[in-house]
């Protein structure tokens, strides 16, 4: 039911449930992160990502449990790319599907916060000149 | 005891190694492990509020590691 997956490649908001049928559900969310051209007001040519992936599954199911106790939706999905991602390219995709919008708009900003929170992966931004591990401020 | 050490992020950079395998005394706490990973590579003390996760799941208090243990050293995430 749930779709996790950390990719080396592009991408696309298509492979998100991929194969799986869902006929019956009225309503798909998909948050899709950018890779944004400026950060702390310097040039950003490309993030650079890495993961404890045993453990980024562990927490995504984890937190797939938290929002099926909290929302009526079906299915829950996060796709993340690892190694470099340029700007403008996607490093993230969410996707929660449900029968009805209200549910899912509500569940997939969770699962982002949620992201951000816990689940082990990192990011270093690439500068013009050097690069620096992003560290969350409190 | 020997016990595996994954680390992540800006705490690789800090460590040098992003794994290893380091031979400890039976009944080493995680808390005692800082302390001596501390030690070794004091810039980790930089590494505001890194968590530690045994196993693959984070820990909130200090817990007495076990033979072949996988202790992660997790810096704040920064994933999206």
């Amino acid at each position: 039911m749930h779709d996790f997956q950390l990719k080396y490649e592009a991408l696309k908001a298509d492979d998100i449930f991929a194969g799986q049928s869902d006929e019956g559900l009225g309503a798909h969310v998909h948050f899709i992160g950018t890779v944004r051209n400026v950060s702390k007001e310097k040039n950003v040519i490309a993030l650079e990502f890495e993961a404890y992936d045993a453990m980024v599954y562990s927490e995504l199911e984890k937190i797939a449990k938290e929002i099926l106790q909290e929302w009526s939706v079906e299915k829950i999905a996060l796709h993340h790319r690892l190694g470099r991602v340029a700007v403008g390219e996607i490093p993230v995709i969410a996707c929660i599907a449900s029968k009805h919008r209200k549910q899912a708009f509500e569940a997939c900003a969770y699962l982002m916060d949620r992201l951000k929170e816990t689940v082990p992966i990192w990011k270093k931004e690439i500068f013009e000149d050097g690069s620096e591990w992003v560290t969350p401020t409190p | 005891m020997k016990i595996n050490v994954l680390a992540f992020g800006f705490a690789a950079d800090v460590i040098g190694e992003r794994k290893f395998i380091l031979d400890l005394q039976p009944n080493t706490s995680t808390g005692e492990l800082q302390l001596l990973l501390e030690e070794k590579y004091s810039r980790l003390k930089d590494v505001l509020k890194y968590s530690i996760a045994v196993n693959q799941s984070y820990i909130s208090t200090s817990v007495i590691l076990q033979e072949n243990d996988e202790v992660a050293i997790i810096p704040p995430v920064s994933g999206g």
